[in-house]
C-alpha cells in the first residue's frame, strides 16, 4: 500500500516536472516579450527592468505611428491574399476532387514547389522580375508573392473539404432540378465552408507572419509587422519589438482556436490525397 | 408515363458496361432490375437518371428522348442508396429543396411539404436534423424528398439495402402503398430477389450488362429462361445436359441426361447446344424406391442440415453432379448421411433452360 502510494506520488512528481518544463520552455520567451513590452529602462546588471511604464504602448498605438501604419497593412495584404487564394483555391480545390484529372497528383505536387525550393534564391529572382515589370515596392507585388506562397494550403485543404462531400448529395439536388451551378452554391458551397474557412485563415496567418518575400519584393515602400519587428529589433528597441511580435499572436491564438473547431477529422484525413 | 430504352449503349473507359438494350416499361408500373453486383444495374440507373452519358441509343419518356437533356431536366425523383439527404438543412428543407428549385414561394410549398411528410408518416419531425433520424425515417424523408416534385418517374437505387430485416419489410409495403397511389412508374434496384418478387409488376434480371428475362415476379421464378434466372431468382440445381441432336419447342420433350433419358418440360423455344435441366430444390423427393414420380436417379446424401420447417440435404448422383434437396414434414427424419436413395422429380419439375 504504501510502495503504491509512494509510486503514485513519484509519478505526479514527475508528471508536474514535465508540465512545468514544457511550459518554461513554451511561456519563458512569451514571459520575456510581455515583460520587454513594459520595461521603459532595462539594462544589463539588473535581472528585471528598472522602470516600468506603458509609454512604449502609447508610441505603438498612436494613430500616426509607424506601427498602426504597418498594422494596416499587413492586415489589408493578408485580407487580399485570402481573396486571391480562394479564386484560385475554390475551383481547383473542386476540380481535383471530383474531376478525373490526368496527373492528379503532379498538379497537387505543382502547389507545393514554391515550399520545397530555398526561399531566399526564389524571392532574389522574383525580385528581379517584379522589378522589371514595375511590381517591386508595391502591394500587389507583396499580395502576389503571399498568395503564391500561400496556395499550397488552400488549395490542398480546399481539394480535401470537397472531397469530402458525398457525391451523391450533389446528385440528389441535381436529381430534383438544381441546375449544375444551383447546386454548387447551395449544396457544395455550404458543406465546403467549414474547410475552406481553416484554409482562409491558414493562408491570413501565413500572410500576416510572411517575412522574407515582403523583404525582398515589399522594402522599402512596403512595411509590413514583421518587418516593423524586425527593423526596430535591429535598431535595439527592444520594446516596440515585444509590442509588435504581441500583436502578431492575438491573431495567430485567435484562430487557431476557431481553426480546431472548424477543420473536422473527415476533411483532415483527406488532405494531400 | 411509360419509358423505353432503345438499343442503349453505355460504356465505362471504353468498355460497354451496358450493350445495346432495348426494353419498355408501362406506365405506372413497378420495374425491377434485379442482378448481383457489378451486373450493370446501378449503371442503368443513374443512365437513366442523367448522371452517366449513354454512348448510343434512345431512352424515351413517353415520346420524348431525355438522352441529351441534363439531370436537372428529366423531372425524376431517386431515392439513394445512403439517402443523400443534405445534412446541413432540416426534414422540412430538404424535402423542400425540389420545389424551390422549381421556383415555389415558401408559402405555396409549406402546405406541399408537410402534406408530404404526413403521406410518409413522418408527422411533427419536419424541423428535425437529418443526423437526429433512424435509418427508417432517413429512408422515408428520401422518398418524400423524391415524390413531392411529382416526378414522372421514381428510380430507386437499393434503398432498402442499410436497413435491418424488420423494417426492410416494413418499409417494403409502405414503399408499394405510396408507388400504388402516386401511380407513379418506378424503377428500383435490388441485389435482393425476395425483394424483387414481393414488390414487382414486372423485373428484369440482369447479367453483365444485359437484360437475360423480363417478366412477372411469377414468370420469373417458375419459367427462367435461361440457367443464370433459375439460380439467382430461388436457386436451382443445374444439369448441363450434352449437345442436343434437335432445337427444342414448347412442350414435353425427351432428353439425354449423362445418367440416363430423363422426361422433361420446356417453356422456352432452345437451340440445340447450350441446353440445361434445371430443378428446384423443393421440387425434388427423396424416397427408398423408384416411386410414382416421372423420373427418378440414383444418389446419396452427403449432408443434412436441420432448418426447422425444413431441412436440407446435399446429395450426389453417380457421375458427381451434386444437388440440393430441400424437404418439409417429418417422413424423412430417419434418412441419414451416406445412405442411398432415389431422388425423384415430375416432368413439369424438371425445366429445360438456356445454359
Amino acid at each position: 500500500m504504501t510502495m503504491l502510494h509512494l509510486s503514485t506520488f513519484s509519478r505526479r512528481l514527475l508528471q508536474g516536472l514535465g508540465v512545468g518544463l514544457l511550459a518554461f520552455f513554451l511561456l519563458g520567451p512569451l514571459a520575456n516579450l510581455v515583460l520587454w513590452s513594459v520595461a521603459e529602462r532595462w539594462y544589463t546588471p539588473f535581472k528585471l527592468p528598472v522602470t516600468y511604464g506603458t509609454k512604449y504602448w502609447e508610441v505603438v498605438f498612436r494613430p500616426t505611428g509607424d506601427a498602426m501604419t504597418s498594422l494596416t497593412t499587413s492586415v489589408g495584404i493578408a485580407l487580399a491574399v485570402v481573396v486571391v487564394t480562394l479564386i484560385v483555391s475554390v475551383p481547383a480545390g473542386y476540380a481535383l476532387a471530383r474531376l478525373r484529372l490526368p496527373f492528379r497528383a503532379a498538379i497537387m505536387l505543382l502547389f507545393l514547389l514554391p515550399q520545397a525550393f530555398p526561399s531566399v534564391a526564389i524571392y532574389i529572382n522574383v525580385a528581379r522580375i517584379f522589378y522589371w515589370i514595375g511590381l517591386n515596392g508595391t502591394v500587389i507585388g507583396v499580395v502576389l508573392v503571399h498568395s503564391v506562397h500561400a496556395l499550397v494550403y488552400s488549395v490542398w485543404i480546399a481539394a480535401a473539404a470537397f472531397s469530402s462531400i458525398d457525391q451523391d448529395l450533389e446528385w440528389a439536388a441535381r436529381n430534383i432540378g438544381a441546375s449544375p451551378l444551383k447546386t454548387f452554391v447551395s449544396v457544395t458551397l455550404p458543406l465546403a465552408a467549414p474547410g475552406l474557412v481553416a484554409a482562409s485563415i491558414f493562408v491570413f496567418l501565413e500572410s500576416l507572419d510572411e517575412f522574407t518575400g515582403t523583404f525582398f519584393v515589399g522594402v522599402p515602400q512596403v512595411t509590413t509587422l514583421p518587418l516593423l519587428l524586425y527593423n526596430a529589433s535591429m535598431g535595439g528597441n527592444y520594446q516596440v519589438a515585444s509590442i509588435t511580435a504581441l500583436i502578431l499572436l492575438v491573431p495567430s491564438i485567435g484562430f487557431m482556436l476557431i481553426i480546431e473547431r472548424f477543420l473536422k477529422g473527415d476533411v483532415l484525413s483527406k488532405i494531400g490525397r | 408515363m411509360s419509358i423505353a430504352f432503345e438499343q442503349l449503349t453505355v460504356a465505362f473507359n471504353h468498355k460497354a458496361v451496358i450493350e445495346d438494350l432495348s426494353l419498355v416499361i408501362p406506365q405506372g408500373c413497378f420495374f425491377t432490375l434485379l442482378g448481383p453486383s457489378g451486373c450493370g444495374k446501378t449503371t442503368l440507373l443513374r443512365t437513366i437518371a442523367g448522371f452517366t452519358p449513354a454512348e448510343k441509343g434512345r431512352l424515351l419518356f413517353g415520346n420524348k428522348d431525355v438522352i441529351a437533356l441534363p439531370a436537372h431536366q428529366r423531372d425524376i425523383g431517386m431515392v439513394f442508396q445512403d439517402y443523400a439527404l443534405f445534412p446541413d438543412r432540416s426534414v422540412f428543407d430538404n424535402v423542400a429543396y425540389g420545389l424551390i428549385a422549381r421556383g415555389w414561394s415558401r408559402e405555396r410549398l409549406r402546405p406541399a411539404v408537410l402534406a408530404m411528410l404526413d403521406h410518409v408518416s413522418l408527422t411533427g419531425l419536419h424541423d428535425r436534423f437529418p443526423a437526429a433520424l433512424s435509418g427508417g425515417q432517413r429512408q422515408r424523408v428520401a422518398l418524400a424528398r423524391a415524390l413531392v416534385i411529382k416526378p414522372q418517374l421514381l428510380l430507386m437505387d437499393e434503398p432498402l439495402s442499410n436497413l435491418d430485416t424488420k423494417l426492410r419489410i416494413q418499409m417494403r409495403s409502405s414503399i408499394c402503398k405510396l408507388q400504388k397511389e402516386a401511380g407513379i412508374t418506378t424503377i428500383f434496384v435490388t441485389h435482393d430477389q425476395e425483394e424483387a418478387l414481393a414488390l414487382s409488376d414486372l423485373i428484369g434480371v440482369m447479367n453483365n450488362g444485359k437484360i437475360e428475362q423480363i417478366g412477372s415476379p411469377q414468370d420469373i421464378y417458375q419459367t427462367p429462361r435461361t440457367a443464370f434466372v433459375a439460380n439467382f431468382v430461388g436457386g436451382a440445381n443445374l444439369m448441363p445436359l450434352p449437345e442436343l441432336s434437335s432445337p427444342i419447342g414448347q412442350g414435353y420433350a425427351q432428353v439425354q441426361s449423362p445418367l440416363g433419358p430423363l422426361k422433361a418440360f420446356s417453356y422456352h423455344q432452345l437451340e440445340a447446344h447450350h441446353a440445361c435441366l434445371m430443378i428446384r430444390p423443393e421440387d425434388i423427393n427423396l424416397s427408398l424406391d423408384t416411386g410414382l414420380q416421372a423420373n427418378h436417379l440414383p444418389c446419396r446424401i452427403m449432408g443434412k442440415h436441420y432448418l426447422g420447417s425444413k431441412t436440407h440435404y446435399d446429395i450426389i448422383l453417380p457421375d458427381g453432379t451434386e444437388m440440393v434437396v430441400h424437404l418439409s414434414g417429418q417422413a424423412h427424419e430417419q434418412f441419414g448421411i451416406d445412405q442411398s436413395l432415389f431422388a425423384c422429380f415430375e416432368v413439369e419439375s424438371a425445366l429445360l433452360v438456356r445454359a
